[in-house]
């Protein structure tokens, strides 16, 4: 009866143990059923990955757009609003040339040369008769 | 703007009257007459502000004789030239160079361009005449810049021209100058 008992017993052990066997390999391999989902994720990381190069190119890509809106913005400057808004063209004409002043006042003086030579030769010939007068 | 002109070097003291434009385009020049003035472009800055502020005035006024700037031709670098604005400041210059170009040659980007600081252009007439010997060849031309802003006193003016007129000889020269 005792053997009967123990061997029972030990079958059921034995039964356990090589049922709980079989129940932690199955156990595990969920486990690693998970561990491959972690190899799933591992793959969305290395996707966000390029992601976040993309972005990373992006931006090194935006500062050169910026670059030509600032040329643009310099370009723009350099066009620079002009201190003398209205350039006159051509050259001053800043002298009215004396000559005809010139030759005007020469004109008077010369008249007045004449009048002058003509009242002294006038006056000349009068003073000469009338010595000859008081001579005669 | 400008309501008075100073070069004691060369004997200048008139007033300023404002000028504009021509009706073909060119810069209006004082009247002639015997009474003869310098004037300032309107469209310049005012002598002290950033740019070049232009002033013109006759070198001949016909029948009335010598204009106002008979002898600028005559001035030297280092030489003074004082303008008082109707705010009662004075802006005071020092020549740079003395240029005489033909008209027909005439620098309009040196006399009108922009430049960085405050500077004066004094434009009269010069060189041999032509034709008929009514109209002069030449345009004479100072290039100053801003040297001190603010009143000034009449001995320091006074003494500086002097030491000035003492010590300066040289002189810019274009080709075309004669």
């Amino acid at each position: 009866m005792r053997r009967t008992v123990l061997s029972a017993t030990a079958l059921a052990c034995t039964a356990v143990l090589a049922s709980a066997l079989p129940a932690f390999a199955d156990g595990a391999s969920p486990v690693p059923s998970p561990v491959s989902a972690t190899k799933t994720p591992s793959p969305a990381p290395s996707a966000t990955a390029p992601a976040e190069d993309t972005p990373t190119t992006e931006p090194s890509e935006a500062p050169p757009t910026a670059m030509p809106t600032e040329d643009a913005g310099g370009s723009a400057a350099t066009p620079v609003p002009s201190q003398v808004p209205v350039v006159p063209s051509g050259a001053p004409d800043t002298g009215a040339a004396p000559t005809s002043a010139e030759s005007g006042a020469g004109g008077v003086l010369a008249g007045a040369g004449a009048a002058v030579a003509l009242v002294g030769g006038g006056a000349a010939v009068v003073l000469v008769r009338r010595r000859r007068a008081n001579e005669a | 703007m400008p309501v008075r002109l100073r070069i004691p070097a060369v004997g200048v003291d008139t007033p300023v009257i404002r000028l504009g434009l021509a009706p073909d385009g060119s810069v209006q020049v004082p009247p002639v007459t015997a009474n003869d003035r310098a004037g300032w472009y309107e469209h310049s800055p005012a002598p002290g502000q950033t740019g070049p502020s232009v002033i013109l005035g006759h070198v001949t006024v016909g029948a009335y004789g010598d204009g106002v700037f008979r002898h600028l031709a005559r001035l030297r670098r280092g030489e003074r030239i004082e303008a008082r604005l109707e705010n009662g400041t004075t802006a005071v210059f020092t020549v740079d160079t003395v240029r005489t170009v033909a008209k027909a040659e005439f620098p309009t980007d040196a006399v009108y361009g922009n430049v960085d600081r405050p500077e004066l252009r004094l434009i009269t007439c010069g060189g041999p005449r032509t034709g008929d010997g009514d109209e002069y060849r030449d345009n004479v031309i100072v290039f100053a810049t801003l040297s001190r802003r603010g009143g000034t006193t009449a001995r320091h003016r006074d003494t500086t021209a002097s030491r000035h007129r003492g010590t300066t000889t040289s002189r810019q020269h274009d080709p075309g100058e004669r």
